[in-house]
């Protein structure tokens, strides 16, 4: 199960746990498939984040090969700064720690 | 933009007691802790006649980030247990939360908390005193930024409208258009609010650390977490990407790559819980 924000929601997720409304009423149950027309209503509920299965990590379904791109893209304007450098590699480090794992048993490329 | 701008900006700040969304509570309080002598209690009770303010307070003073063992239950108990500083930013925070939500800014607070949390790490690294006070700090180091985007939507408006890729630092831009940045505008408001140097030098100086004067360790703290949290991606202020990293501010700080590492896996498990106080 992981926790994921609104904006990183994809049809086709699976809720891992029910979604209840600001009254506390279920507004959908656990274990549906979410579709564009549930995320958006989600939305219009101002949920700031819901549960879905998966691992914890693999932010947005994101693979690590995605995620180190983006690491680098934050990093465009001060890469020849060698203390972001040092920034930038325990930044990769701790990716690579908490999302190699996830990613290989998904079958996506380790690297 | 005429060379007045500045002038005219810090005016308009001087003025920001008229704020509607700036709580009467929050004016009388700025007020009241300039005293010498005023005491837990009525600062406790004054905030809490606020009930909705007194809420938000207590919830964030008992989030998990303070991980104090036992519950603050009452207003006064958090400005014996936090100090009074805390609890005035924490005030503010709460006002300023309030007005980031209304205004759609979700991603400023996830970015601001993010910056708080990591602050906080740093500052019990560095066994720091009061690493209550940097995680306000830390909270509020953006404040000005509510300021040139929510209550001047026209000064907002045309900051973004200038910088539509968002390839270019706010803070540029916003130099370029008015000759002052949000830091600036946030140091003001925090001088207007008469928060004590170890809360106005680092949102006045989040982004130049080295002209901190009398409280150098908190600038930099709020300096490198800042530039930590945009690397990490927590939230999102305005501009996606790692702003310049001060040398003299990382050496404050003094992070060896062991500690580095383990600031981030820890800030990073933080930031799991951070949708709680969204």
């Amino acid at each position: 199960m992981k926790r994921v924000i609104l904006t990183e929601l994809l049809p086709g997720m699976v809720l891992a746990k029910p979604v209840t409304n600001s009254a506390g009423l279920p507004v959908v149950a656990e274990g549906a498939v979410l579709d564009d027309v549930m995320i958006a209503r989600f939305k219009k509920l101002d949920l700031p984040s819901v549960f879905v299965e998966g691992e914890a990590g693999s932010a947005g379904g994101k693979t690590l090969a995605e995620l180190e791109v983006e690491l680098e893209h934050r990093f465009r304007h001060v890469c020849q700064d060698p203390l972001q450098q040092t920034i930038l590699t325990a930044l990769r480090e701790h990716l690579h720690s908490t999302h190699g794992t996830a990613d290989l048993e998904k079958g996506a490329p380790a690297s | 933009m005429s060379p007045s701008a500045a002038t005219d900006f810090r005016n308009r700040i001087e003025q920001l007691g008229d704020l509607p969304t700036l709580p009467h509570v929050v004016q009388k309080l700025a007020s009241m802790i300039g005293r010498p002598n005023v005491s837990a209690e009525e600062i406790g009770s004054l905030i809490e006649k606020d009930q909705v303010l007194a809420a938000k307070v207590l919830r964030l003073a008992n989030s998990p980030f303070y991980g104090f063992p036992s519950r603050i239950a009452s207003v006064p108990h958090a400005v014996v247990v936090l100090g009074l500083n805390v609890v005035k930013g924490l005030t503010l925070c709460a006002t300023a939360h309030d007005i980031m939500k209304d205004a759609g800014l979700g991603q400023l607070w996830r970015h601001s908390l993010g910056v708080a949390i990591t602050a906080q790490l740093l500052g019990k690294q560095l066994e720091m005193k009061n690493v209550e006070e940097v995680f306000v700090a830390g909270l509020l180091h953006d404040i000005g930024k509510v300021i040139l985007y929510v209550k001047w939507p026209d000064v907002g408006k045309k900051i973004r409208a200038a910088n539509p890729s968002g390839d270019r630092p706010m803070m540029h831009v916003e130099h370029d258009l008015y000759e002052v940045s949000h830091a600036e505008v946030g140091g003001w408001l925090a001088n207007a609010w008469h928060l004590p140097a170890t809360l106005r030098e680092p949102i006045l100086f989040h982004h130049q650390p080295g002209a901190a004067q009398d409280a150098q360790l908190q600038t930099a703290v709020v300096h490198v977490a800042d530039v930590l949290v945009k690397g990490m991606a927590c939230g999102n202020p305005g501009d996606e990407w790692v702003p310049p990293l001060s040398r003299q501010a990382w050496d404050l700080v003094g992070l060896d790559t062991e500690s580095l590492a383990g600031c981030i896996s820890r800030a990073s498990e933080e930031f799991l819980a951070i949708d709680d106080y969204l």
